[in-house]
């Protein structure tokens, strides 16, 4: 085993392999208080590179509910339990991650799902974190509570898959950092399958071999942005490439959010493999629920989300989300817009700060009708 | 103090043989008895088999290298070994109830193997588990997926799935060149992905991680066959050949073997195997 400096957890911890950084890291931002749910993404995805014979049941990319949603059935919980309860110590993650707690004989802590586990992806669908009772009415904060949790493959800096494969099938890329599964080498052997906390290889049952999210590569080296993120209607998400903390650069609108206004944060991170997706946890849920999936520091994203107001670059680095196609390298805000660039740093896109405001009277002469504002 | 120095003597040979001994030394000897006939001897039911005296090969649990198989539930099979001058042939027979040829998410195949030298040298022979850099193995695996692809056509969702339902496939409204991009391994040609051409794989290794498909080089040919509660697979081979392992010269050469079994969820590194090599002689 190699040391390697994982950033979330604030130490050095246990890889199989020697910790390489890619040039780039294909990255990806995720807004939770944004999303509905309305699976658009999924659908995307799913017409995009999941449509085939076998892959019937497969979704690179999914929505759960949460806390009762899951896909595949009991993921998150089946692997916390193994993993048991680690001390998180703040700052610093004093736990075992999942190489630490690999049992004798194994590579990884992990499990295999049953087949019947991928059969229902959408189980726990709107279902809340308790029941309502019969005459209640809306308080605040809300009694009960339930969120979205959309989930791509998270394109991990040390990635489990990876670390599981007895056949050297998988690979980094060391342009993008895109995780990928060689089609030709792949035996379906399930150990990746196995051994990724997050579930997000599957078996194929036509090819025999395992798949996975590809990070929409194509487009990636086109220079735009993947399939999940263009089409969500809600804009809550931006996909670009991270830098590590001590890269950070203040006009990439991943590294603003993530490393300078803290405001998103990796999921499950705990588990060691120092995820590339990043959600801005929602803001209604009860902080002890949010500290085990997101880890530490995440009250302080909350509070930082509900303050973005006050921080114009991290309100303009949100309001790009969404905003274009293109990947947006670079961003700069100015008084009244955010405007984003790409690598050679041509402008993308403009988007104001304030949307600007239209009050209509009340009664149209024109049309003799009577309108009402809503904003 | 006699007695002492007599066993510190005796500790140190032990030690020097130790270590002047092929690590990887072949140790009991299959003999191929000779058949008639010149064609390739790949059926699991053919009466050349008949007469020909089995030998037991012990199985252990593969628990040397991670990911390991702890809790093997085969251990032991039997091999015999046949050649008519043209073709060598091995038949491999192990006791399994329960067929294992469907492969789901959580359903694995039944599988078995055998790991021969690609140059055998009876002094130097490779490292018996996957070989090393510079000493490659040839590995013969068959497949009982492939095996019920080859013989009854590839099983499709439905037959995986009995009550599934989809709306349609790429390759149902796309023209064929456009709904290739869907089929992902198998229109790569990985051999796991049909087995309609071979139930066998002939692959090269170096060492651990570095099995690789011969591809259009394959030589190994074979059958599987479950019959009265246990598997009989034959797996055939050119004695003498252009490319691949040459098994004429010498007149004998080394074999490994590994088992999988399917409803015990074994796969990959996850094996019964022999942990030594198994000399085979090819009478002239």
């Amino acid at each position: 085993m190699a040391k390697v400096y994982n950033w979330h957890l604030g130490r050095e911890m246990e890889y199989p392999y020697e910790g390489v950084r890619p040039a780039k890291q294909f990255g990806m931002i995720l807004d939770t208080n944004k999303c509905i749910a309305c699976q658009t993404c999924t659908v995307a995805c799913k017409t995009t590179w999941t449509p085939g014979r076998g892959q019937e049941t497969m979704f690179w990319n999914n929505v759960e509910s949460k806390p009762y949603g899951y896909y595949p059935l009991g993921w998150d919980v089946k692997i916390l339990e193994k993993l048991g309860v680690q001390d998180t110590g703040g700052k610093v993650y004093q736990g075992k991650t999942l190489f630490d707690a690999a049992p004798d004989g194994e590579r990884i802590l992990g499990y295999l799902p049953e087949d019947a586990d991928y059969a229902h992806p959408n189980i726990g669908e709107d279902d809340s974190a308790g029941l309502m009772s019969q005459g209640i009415h809306l308080t605040m904060p809300h009694m009960q509570w339930m969120y979205y949790l959309p989930r791509i493959c998270n394109h991990c800096s040390y990635p489990a898959c990876l670390a599981s494969c007895s056949r050297n099938s998988i690979y980094k890329r060391p342009e993008d950092g895109i995780v990928l599964i060689d089609q030709t080498r792949c035996r379906g052997y399930r150990e990746c399958v196995k051994g990724c906390p997050y579930k997000k290889p599957f078996f194929n049952t036509n090819t025999r071999t395992s798949e996975k999210c590809v990070g929409c590569y194509p487009a990636i080296e086109s220079g735009r942005q993947t399939q999940c993120t263009i089409t969500c209607i809600g804009k809550i998400r931006i996909q670009g490439f991270i830098s590590p903390p001590d890269q950070a650069r203040e006009d990439n609108p991943l590294d603003y959010v993530v490393h300078i206004a803290k405001v998103a944060r990796p999921l499950y991170p705990q588990f060691g493999l120092e995820p590339n997706t990043y959600y801005i946890p929602p803001v209604h849920v009860p902080p002890p629920y949010l500290y085990q999936m997101f880890g530490a520091g995440v009250e302080q994203a909350m509070a930082n989300y509900r303050k973005a107001k006050d921080d114009p670059k991290l309100l303009g680095a949100l309001l790009l989300f969404g905003a274009c196609r293109e990947i947006i390298h670079h961003y700069k805000v100015d008084g009244k817009s955010a405007t984003g660039f790409n690598e050679k740093g041509e402008e993308l896109v403009q988007v104001p700060l304030v949307e600007p405001i239209h009050v209509r009277a009340a009664h149209d002469e024109k049309f003799q009708a009577y309108r009402t504002n809503i904003t | 103090m006699k007695v002492k120095t007599y066993i510190c003597n005796l500790l140190a040979v032990a030690a020097v043989t130790a270590f002047v001994s092929p690590l990887w030394a072949a140790d009991p000897v299959l003999m191929a008895t000779k058949v008639s006939g010149d064609g390739p001897l790949n059926d699991p039911s053919a009466s050349y088999w008949n007469g020909v005296k089995p030998m037991e090969v012990t199985l252990e649990p593969q628990t040397t290298v991670a990911p390991t198989q702890p809790n093997g539930t085969i251990d032991k099979m039997n091999v015999r070994a046949v050649q008519n001058g043209k073709y060598i042939g091995l038949l491999l027979e192990w006791k399994d109830a329960a067929v294992d040829h469907l492969m789901t998410t959580d359903h694995f195949g039944d599988q078995v193997a055998v790991e021969l030298p690609v140059t055998y040298n009876k002094d130097d022979l490779p490292n018996i588990m996957m070989g090393e850099s510079g000493k490659p193995v040839s590995v013969w695996q068959w497949r009982a997926p492939l095996q019920y692809d080859k013989d009854k056509g590839k099983p499709s969702t439905k037959d995986l799935y009995p009550n599934s339902h989809y709306d349609m496939y790429p390759d149902q409204i796309l023209p064929a060149e456009t709904a290739k991009l869907y089929t992902g391994a198998h229109g790569l040609q990985n051999p796991v992905s049909d087995g309609k051409k071979s139930a066998i794989m002939e692959m090269v290794a170096e060492g651990f991680g570095t099995l690789t498909f011969v591809g259009d080089q394959q030589l190994v040919d074979g059958n599987g066959l479950h019959k009265d509660g246990q598997w009989h697979v034959a797996l055939t081979y050119p004695l003498q050949s252009a490319t691949g392992v040459q098994l004429a010269k010498g007149g004998e050469t080394a074999l490994g073997f590994a088992l999988w079994e399917g409803g015990n969820k074994d796969v990959g590194s996850r094996k019964s195997w022999a942990p030594t090599w198994l000399t085979l002689q090819l009478p002239q």
